[in-house]
């Protein structure tokens, strides 16, 4: 199996490496889902004392999480529309265009 | 014999950076940079409240070191980033880092327990000249530039400070550093100069320009002090002042957007800072004793854990040789513990429960709601979720997770990993036990963060937002990471100034090549008219006769007499 295959990986590295199993996407976001449902429907078991009125509807941090992300993630790639330049723009002698200096690096590949 | 008390905490930070070229770059001079912050801290928390080290300087009275409930807790964190910050930066042989280091946190330090206004801007300015060499010390063309762009923005922002402080003295006759009213341009003056280093809207893109320019260590040590130096500053001296609520909100709202599509993760957390800072801002604009705690326990936290997230991209930057997303990826197969302490401080900047961010943020938005800041709270929620979206779920995710960049590279350094692990378990600890934050906090805390509803009502947002991320990036939605420059308003004093600066220096030579011209044109032609009545030929160079002359002489008499007659 894949996550076997590296050598180089220690058992913590291997842990984290279920992540790249084939459904593990669709494992996490099952996961994810039934989290997201069992804290959603908490809010029935609780007496709500929200100072901000709004606050009080039934799952309300649910909606306001999940819409504010998805305005976040498209307003981001509209914005990105407007100010995106190749990565020279300010010329060959700017940090974003320019490699580290070796001198405050020290490289080692496993 | 002088006591502790009586030398400013910052001057041993001081002595030790004087001390440091001459102590052989190895183990001895980096126990000399661990020792100093665990000295300074260890008097501070012994050393009672009060004012002390007093000094005389121009008939002012000085007062080099104040401690109280705030100072304090500033004083305490700035020791703590010195410390982590030096021990991540363990294997540095590079002197001028090091004696830039300690002269930053030395300053930074002195100027929390600035007294005065006077000695505060003595330490703003040590903090910028000191800061700008851990820019240089990258050694590249860029980085010269980008530090020369931050020096005249801090060194910029002490000017207008001391302005403004001659001016508060000249209305009130006083330079003791406490509240202020906005009621005159010399206070004007010094809120504009806190507002520079706090990284206000628009005055901000110093922040993302230089950090990301700084070496690996230098950006850790930058992301501690000057920004939450300026938050000190505006708590010191504008609490309650309503203005803040809203440039806070502001804050804490326009990075968000700018970091989600951010290619470096060095300027993402740059952004996330800015974002972070927000927060503590809104915080200081309420001004009240719980609004206050909640900006010192966010300050205190967000030192810990954006340094650890600093930390652990720098420590992929050292081994890799890139801080780029779109050339990392998959590097927990080699790099397994740094990727956990990322998703450590990734979990607290997020504010997860048992994380730091949680008991500590809440202070801020729990006051926001008690005041009826309503739309203000709102923005709040909001900017939370954005904080997970580009330091939650982007930091840890592209660089650890997604693909597979095919880089393996080793693990950080022992030092580096210790530092890491030693800030990662402050930022659980404190998320577990808040109360040993909050009892050192400027006042009595009442407030329990760990309540159903607060559990529940952050899970909601988190998980929930977790959710959305999890779907746009499973249908493609999600920014892919590329490599770009994103324009900011640095734009403006990069491209746009020198261009209009340029434009305006065109048009001025044509106008001045025109008008010298043309006057030119004339003297000239005022020239050959002279020349043509006094020149050798002229009318006024010829011999009159003698006759003639008699005749004028005749006629001019003439008209005397005949004017004479008449009148």
């Amino acid at each position: 199996m894949a996550h076997h295959s590296d050598p180089k990986m220690n058992s913590l590295a291997r842990f984290y490496h279920l992540t790249s199993r084939k459904r593990a996407m669709t494992v996490m976001l099952g996961g994810l889902t039934l989290s997201c449902a069992f804290v959603f429907g908490y809010d029935g078991f609780y007496q709500k004392h929200e100072k901000v009125e709004i606050a009080n509807i039934f799952g309300f941090y649910a909606y306001y999480g999940f819409a504010g992300f998805t305005f976040i993630i498209f307003a981001a790639l509209f914005l990105r529309k407007i100010i995106k330049r190749r990565e020279d723009f300010y010329g060959d002698q700017d940090v974003n265009a320019e490699e580290p200096p070796e001198h405050m690096l020290e490289r080692k590949d496993l | 014999m002088m006591g502790f008390d009586q030398i400013p905490a910052a001057f041993y930070f001081f002595l030790a950076a004087i001390a440091v070229p001459f102590i052989p770059a190895g183990r001895l001079r980096g126990l000399l940079t661990l020792a100093i912050p665990v000295l300074v801290a260890y008097n501070i928390w012994q050393m009672g409240f009060g004012t002390f080290a007093t000094v005389s300087f121009m008939g002012f009275d000085l007062e080099l070191m104040r401690v109280d409930s705030l100072s304090r807790v500033f004083t305490l964190i700035f020791c703590l980033a010195a410390f982590l910050g030096n021990l991540y930066a363990w294997h540095l042989k590079d002197t001028t880092q090091q004696v830039a280091a300690l002269l930053y946190a030395g300053s930074a330090i002195g100027a929390a327990l600035a007294g005065d206004l006077i000695t505060l801007f003595f330490y703003w300015e040590g903090t910028a000249i000191a800061s700008v060499f851990l820019i240089w010390a990258r050694g590249s063309q860029g980085a010269y530039n980008t530090g020369m762009r931050y020096l005249l923005i801090q060194i910029g922002s002490g000017v207008i400070l001391i302005a403004g402080v001659a001016l508060y003295f000249h209305e009130t006759g006083s330079i003791t550093f406490e509240n202020m009213k906005l009621s005159s341009l010399g206070t004007w003056l010094i809120f504009l100069s806190f507002g520079i280093k706090a990284a206000f809207p628009l005055l901000h893109n110093w922040l993302q320009d230089s950090y990301p320019a700084a070496t690996v260590t230098g950006t850790v040590i930058l992301s501690a002090f000057t920004t939450k130096l300026a938050i000190y500053a505006l708590a010191r001296g504008f609490a309650g002042t309503e203005i803040l609520i809203y440039i806070g909100a502001v804050m804490t709202f326009f990075p968000i957007f700018f970091a989600e599509i951010e290619n470096d993760l060095r300027k993402v957390l740059a952004y996330s800072l800015n974002n972070q800072l927000g927060f503590m801002v809104v915080g200081v604009g309420i001004g009240t004793e719980m609004a206050l705690n909640g900006t010192a326990a966010h300050a205190f936290v967000h030192i810990l854990y954006k340094a650890l997230l600093f930390m652990t991209v720098g420590a992929v930057l050292f081994r890799t040789g890139t801080s780029k997303a779109s050339e990392l990826g998959g590097l927990y197969r080699t790099m397994p513990l740094t990727a956990t302490f990322c998703l450590i401080g990734a979990a607290s900047i997020s504010a997860f429960p048992l994380f730091s961010g949680f008991i500590a943020k809440s202070l801020i938005l729990s006051e926001a709601a008690y005041k009826h800041y309503d739309y203000i709270w709102l923005v709040l929620v909001f900017a939370s979720a954005g904080v997970l979206s580009h330091s939650g779920i982007k930091i840890p995710f592209f660089t650890f997770f997604a693909h597979d960049s095919g880089k393996r590279p080793a693990e950080a350094p022992a030092h580096m990993l210790l530092a890491m692990g030693i800030t990662a378990v402050l930022c659980i600890f404190i998320g577990v036990v808040p109360s040993t934050l909050y009892s050192i906090l400027p006042y009595a805390v009442d407030y329990v963060p760990y309540t159903t509803a607060h559990v529940i009502g952050q899970l909601q947002l988190l998980l929930f937002a977790l959710l959305a991320f999890g779907i746009l990036y499973r249908i493609g939605m999600h920014p892919p990471e590329i490599r770009a420059t994103n324009l900011d308003t640095d734009w403006l004093y990069r491209r746009m100034a020198p261009s209009v600066v340029l434009t305006c220096a065109r048009g001025i030579a044509v106008v001045w090549a025109y008008a010298t011209s043309s006057i030119l044109m004339k003297l000239q032609k005022l020239i050959q008219a002279l020349y043509r009545t006094h020149g050798p030929e002229g009318r006024m160079a010829r011999v009159w006769l003698t006759g003639s002359m008699v005749l004028w002489l005749a006629v001019i008499l003439l008209a005397v007499l005949l004017v004479n007659y008449i009148s």
